[in-house]
């Protein structure tokens, strides 16, 4: 079944050039000591705005710094609060769905009304409310978007489990004695993740372009480290004399998000039974 | 019908109060206090004191939230600390300009994905579904703010042909004087202000409608019916346009209402980018400024205009499709 | 289904036709067909909040008071008082100010002003039950008295020197101003221009008024523009959607703008300073010696010549340059990190442990440098200030907030270096006696030296201004030794406009007065 999923996957050709781009990405951001040419917090107060050269591929920023290094470091932070957010965001929704799913009753009430509070919320204001209470900081920028984002894999779970729960084996397994969470865990669980991985492939995305928008609304993470979404915001500044600036990380946040979206869709595509018939 | 349709409005109730205390306490968990933002620097401690008891802020929280509550079943949001006006007014004054900018975006979005969606299914496995797939991705790959920026810089600097901000007219009252004089002038305007806020907007809405396009048509064309169809001989145009698209618009329609809920939030900041006179851009310079009332007011009518068009996609779904009345799932994407 | 298929098409089409038509010169005024040249477009960088005078705070506010009101005097481009509604006044003791009113003065709406006028501006700001943000400000006045339809006297509590400039600009409102309705959101005032509608978030527009008392000015219409962003606006100017804007704007902006021949650009030092508050309570920096050593790691030359390139000036103290009060005597501590790190070393502070970080007593030098997120460029000064100390081997750590956060911050005391800054210095009384003396309210760094507060309480009490000046200057000088607001930059202004506007004068503060004089040629 795994190999069969690999191979299905290499296949698909959106999957594909999502899977290639976000290897590169993730690669440059682990090995970002290695790639990086130059320290990027090292200021040149007199080699400001420089346009790509040989010396600095990308140029160098408003303090002289050069951006191919603020890039690869960008990438660490913007990698890390993607993946940070979806996680809180996925164990999150994906418990919660579990729990309203499969015991249904008054916590699954419960639980449907916080997520349509949560999901009438406006995103960005609800964003924006979190990280000034708790302050802009990397790790607040990953909480507050995760704690967004938990709505869609509790509905999504919950779907789920509600089509499984009657299946045999789940059936089977209630009826030689096991504990509810014991079912929730071991049967249940490895038959709903298929659409949960879909949607953190596609809400890594997601969290990298909110990321980038707090930062434009001046609630990203804190200088002098940079997230691209923090340089691209500061660097439309100047748009106009110095595009290098925006357009790199710009460029960056737009091939990354497109890598996650064609490896979300394809992963859809491989294991949605509705498409696999033929 | 009429059951269901009072029992989706009868749930609207939790989430309407959900929201309000959701929005009441996280803004008072914010530090910094309205006093202090609307004293400025200069203030004294015994002003500040003076000014928070004016405001009502040294109650205690419950006591605060409950007369909040009271007041607001009587419609009643109170006034904005800064504009000194009531927050209804400023409210029903923007959200008129954001509903517009929502809808056009939501166009803008159809425009683009249903040609796209239409063409990758029916040549699926092609490069033209590849391409238009990546094509529609790149929407939604791009920050909102991002594109705004660069849109302004080409169309309206570089090339000079649309306004750079503002609202220009309401559409309503240009398709108005359409009617009434034959005069396109005005609503021209509109549309020129119109055109890149809600291009912006709309083209991440394009990326996830053309995928659903795409995949629910896929499942209509490998129908046993669309093969009855062929087998009949019926035109290949005509199978696909007639058959397939109108039997893949139902999980449309589902996305489309969902996607227009998002379009309120993201609205927020193509509001800043391109000065449209919002209600986005009123409930977060309220946030920054700490404006207690017209945030809770701005937060909970966009949550009730989400609510609602919520609950008209539901209705709209149950009539279409009897069957699924009872279920509220959506079967989003 | 066709039918679907040819509404889309429609669709595209009239969006194609809107965005065919080449846009006119003055999309938003374009209506009516009248000739529109005297028309002036002013992009504004926030919305006001309210246009009643006596409850607004914020500046664009104030932009539109210069067109629609007057105030009894006005200051001018040196911060002199000049004659406006009061022809004339004199001080004939120190507790006493008598105006003499202009007559023939007429409200847009047509009443007559008279002395009344003026008292019930007056005693209804200073009303607590009328709820004025700055009723404060006007603590130093007892009484306004209407002694003739033409003569206003203001009696006061204790001499209060500073009265004109903080006082006496205030737009003066018709007596019957609280039985208006929406008065706040529609003033009437006796200025050049009546306002005519505010389209709020959108627009204000105003149309000349042919009966002012300085004369009907040139311009048939003002409107005002609310672009929020920076960037649009100067964006804006260059499409032609605007003809002017204002500081505050992005350095590399003004840069642009200078090479275009089709746009006129004023640099001004304005009457705003940014310094840097050294909280004398927090345990590192309670110890002036570590104070001044760190100052010497601030290279204000490289802030105000490469971050704001060239729009603010190196600061050197709390008196502003263009002033009566300006002094060059008073020297900030030179940029000099050797010496710094030096001056730090006698304080004790030496990297013992080798990680580059200096220390003491095993405790690291460690120093957050707090900014609020919405001014982009006091953001860079405290990230290159982070840079600077870094360098010096201080463990540095930037803090940014929203404004709010901030200040709530500052307030609690829960800073060790804030970064922020200070508007409209039109006299130093209001910044010296309010943030600096050690029983001030906005005192909030625990700043104590009987001296300076025996120095700018006397300046208080004395009314020339060269002997204000001289009690000032030492002042000064106390605040730069003690290390109180370090001073980083004089905070500069630009005006950007169309080559066609004629006869603008800039002004310091961004006063827009002058609109008066102003026409559009063609």
């Amino acid at each position: 079944m795994r190999a069969d999923f690999v191979k299905k996957l290499l296949r698909n050709k959106s999957a594909l050039i999502g899977g290639v781009l976000i290897a590169i990405v993730v690669l440059s951001a682990l090995l970002a000591p290695l790639l990086a040419p130059r320290d990027p917090y090292e200021m040149h107060m007199d080699n400001r705005f420089a346009p790509p050269s040989a010396e600095h591929l990308m140029g160098t920023d408003q303090y002289g710094r050069d951006l191919l290094s603020r890039v690869i470091y960008g990438a660490v932070v913007s990698l890390q609060v993607g993946v940070i957010a979806v996680g809180v965001s996925m164990v999150l929704g994906v418990f919660l769905g579990l729990i309203s799913g499969y015991f249904g009753g008054w916590a699954d009430r419960v639980i449907m009304t916080l997520v349509d509070i949560f999901l009438s919320f406006p995103i960005i204001l609800l964003a924006i409310a979190f990280v000034a209470a708790l302050g802009p900081s990397p790790k607040n920028v990953m909480l507050a978007l995760g704690l967004i984002y938990w709505t869609n894999y509790a509905r999504t779970v919950r779907a789920s489990v509600l089509a499984v729960k009657e299946e045999e084996y789940v059936l089977a397994a209630r009826t030689t004695g096991a504990g509810d969470f014991r079912v929730i865990f071991l049967y249940i669980l490895p038959n709903v993740l298929a659409p949960v991985i879909v949607m953190a492939t596609l809400g890594l995305g997601t969290a990298i372009i909110s990321e980038s928008t707090l930062s434009f609304l001046g609630l990203g993470i804190q200088p002098p480290a940079a997230s691209w979404g923090s340089t691209l915001a500061v660097g439309l500044d100047y748009l106009r004399s110095a595009p290098h600036i925006s357009v790199f990380p710009g460029c960056c946040i737009m091939l990354t998000v497109l890598g996650f979206n064609l490896l979300g869709n394809g992963i859809r595509d491989v294991t949605d039974p509705k498409l696999n018939r033929r | 019908m009429r059951h269901y349709f009072f029992r989706r409005l009868l749930q609207i109730i939790p989430v309407v109060f959900g929201i309000t205390a959701l929005v009441f306490f996280i803004m008072r968990l914010i530090p910094g206090d309205p006093a202090l933002v609307l004293l400025g620097t200069d203030a004294t401690p015994e002003d500040l004191a003076r000014m928070r008891e004016t405001l009502g802020l040294n109650e205690s929280l419950w006591t605060q939230f409950f007369s909040y509550i009271k007041n607001a079943l009587t419609l009643d949001f109170g006034n904005s600390i800064f504009q000194k006006e009531a927050v209804m007014t400023i409210l029903l004054r923007s959200f008129p300009a954001t509903l517009e900018l929502s809808v056009c975006a939501i166009i803008i979005s159809l425009l683009i994905a249903v040609p796209l969606g239409v063409a990758a299914a029916v040549k699926r496995n092609t490069w033209i579904d590849y391409a238009g797939m990546t094509f529609a991705q790149l929407g939604t790959s791009m920050p909102v703010f991002w594109i705004g920026v660069l849109l302004i810089m080409y169309f309206s600097v570089h090339l000079g042909w649309l306004p750079s901000f503002g609202r220009g007219e309401p559409l309503t009252r240009g398709l108005g004087l359409l009617v009434t004089t034959g005069s396109p002038q005005v609503l021209l305007t509109g549309l020129k202000h119109i055109l890149m806020p809600a291009f912006s907007l709309g083209v991440m809405g394009a990326a996830l409608i053309s995928r659903m396009i795409r995949s629910s048509m896929l499942e209509v064309l490998d129908s046993d019916y669309i093969r009855t169809a062929r087998a009949k001989g019926t035109p290949e145009g005509k199978v696909v346009m007639k058959h397939a698209f109108r039997g893949a618009l139902l999980p449309v329609v589902t996305t489309v209402g969902l996607q227009f809920g998002a379009l309120l939030g993201n609205a927020i900041v193509t509001e800043t980018v391109f000065s449209w006179p919002g209600i986005g851009r009123v409930v977060v310079t309220a946030i920054s400024q700490r404006d207690f009332p017209l945030v809770q007011g701005g937060v909970i009518l966009i949550a009730l205009a989400f609510a609602l068009i919520n609950m008209g996609v539901d209705l709209l779904y149950a009539v279409i499709n009897p069957k699924i009345r009872a279920g509220r799932e959506r079967g989003a994407a | 289904m066709k039918k679907a298929w040819i509404l889309c098409l429609a669709g595209v089409l009239l969006l194609a036709a809107a965005c065919g038509t080449p846009a006119p010169a003055n999309p938003p005024a374009s209506e009516g067909g009248a000739p529109a040249q005297q028309v002036l477009r002013f992009g504004l960088d926030v919305d006001p909040e309210t246009l009643d005078p006596r409850h607004a705070r914020d500046v664009s506010a104030l932009r539109v008071f210069e067109l629609c009101g007057d105030g009894l005097i006005q200051l001018n481009e040196k911060l002199e008082a000049l004659p406006s509604l009061a022809e004339s006044w004199e001080n004939p003791d120190e507790l006493t100010w008598v105006f003499h009113l202009r007559q023939g003065v007429k409200f847009h709406d047509g009443s007559d002003l008279t002395a009344e006028d003026v008292k019930y501006t007056y005693d209804t700001i200073r009303d607590p039950a009328f709820g004025a943000v700055y009723a404060a400000n006007y603590a130093s006045i007892k009484e306004v008295v209407a002694e003739d339809d033409y003569t206003v006297r203001f009696d006061l509590n204790e001499p209060y020197s500073p009265i004109l400039a903080n006082n006496m600009e205030l737009t003066i409102v018709p007596a019957e101003a609280d039985s208006i309705a929406d008065f706040a959101a529609k003033p009437i005032g006796t200025g050049p221009f009546i306002m005519m509608e505010w389209a709020k978030n959108e627009k204000i527009l105003f149309e000349a008024n042919p009966d002012y008392w300085g004369g009907s000015p040139a311009l048939q219409r003002v409107e005002f523009y609310t672009i929020p962003s920076n960037d649009t606006r100067v964006s804006a100017l260059e499409a032609g959607d605007v003809d002017f804007v204002h500081t505050p704007l992005t350095p590399q902006d003004v840069d642009r703008i200078k090479g275009d021949a089709r746009f006129q650009v004023d640099e001004l030092t304005g009457l705003g300073i940014t310094f840097a508050a050294f909280n004398h309570n927090s345990p590192v920096l309670a110890d002036r010696q570590t104070r001044v050593g760190l100052s010497h790691f601030l290279d204000k030359e490289v802030m105000a010549r490469e971050l704001s390139q060239g729009l603010e000036l190196p600061g050197e103290s709390i008196l502003v340059p263009n002033t009566w009060f300006y002094s060059d005597e008073v020297k900030s501590f030179p940029y000099d990190p050797e010496q710094g790190k030096a001056i730090l070393a006698e304080a004790g502070w030496t990297d013992t442990d080798g990680d580059g970080v200096l220390d003491k007593d095993g405790q690291k030098l460690t120093v957050r440098l707090s900014t609020y997120t919405q001014d982009d460029l006091k953001m860079q000064y405290v990230e290159y200030m982070q840079n600077l100390f870094a360098q010096g081997g201080v463990d540095a750590r930037v803090v940014t907030n929203e404004w709010p956060t901030f200040i709530a911050d500052v307030q609690a005391g829960n800073y060790d270096i804030a970064v922020f800054g200070m508007l409209n210095l039109f006299d130093p009384d209001k910044y010296m006696y309010s943030y600096l003396r050690s029983t001030a309210g906005s005192n909030w760094g625990g700043f104590s030296s009987t001296e300076f507060d025996a120095l700018v309480e006397e300046a208080r009490t004395v009314s020339g201004e060269a002997e204000r000046r001289d009690l000032y200057v030492q002042a000064a000088a106390i605040n730069n030794a003690e290390v109180m607001h370090n001073v980083l930059v004089y905070q500069g202004y630009v005006a950007m406009y169309n080559n066609k506007i004629q006869g603008y004068v800039p002004h310091a503060r961004g006063s827009i007065r002058s609109f008066q004089n102003v026409s559009i040629a063609e």
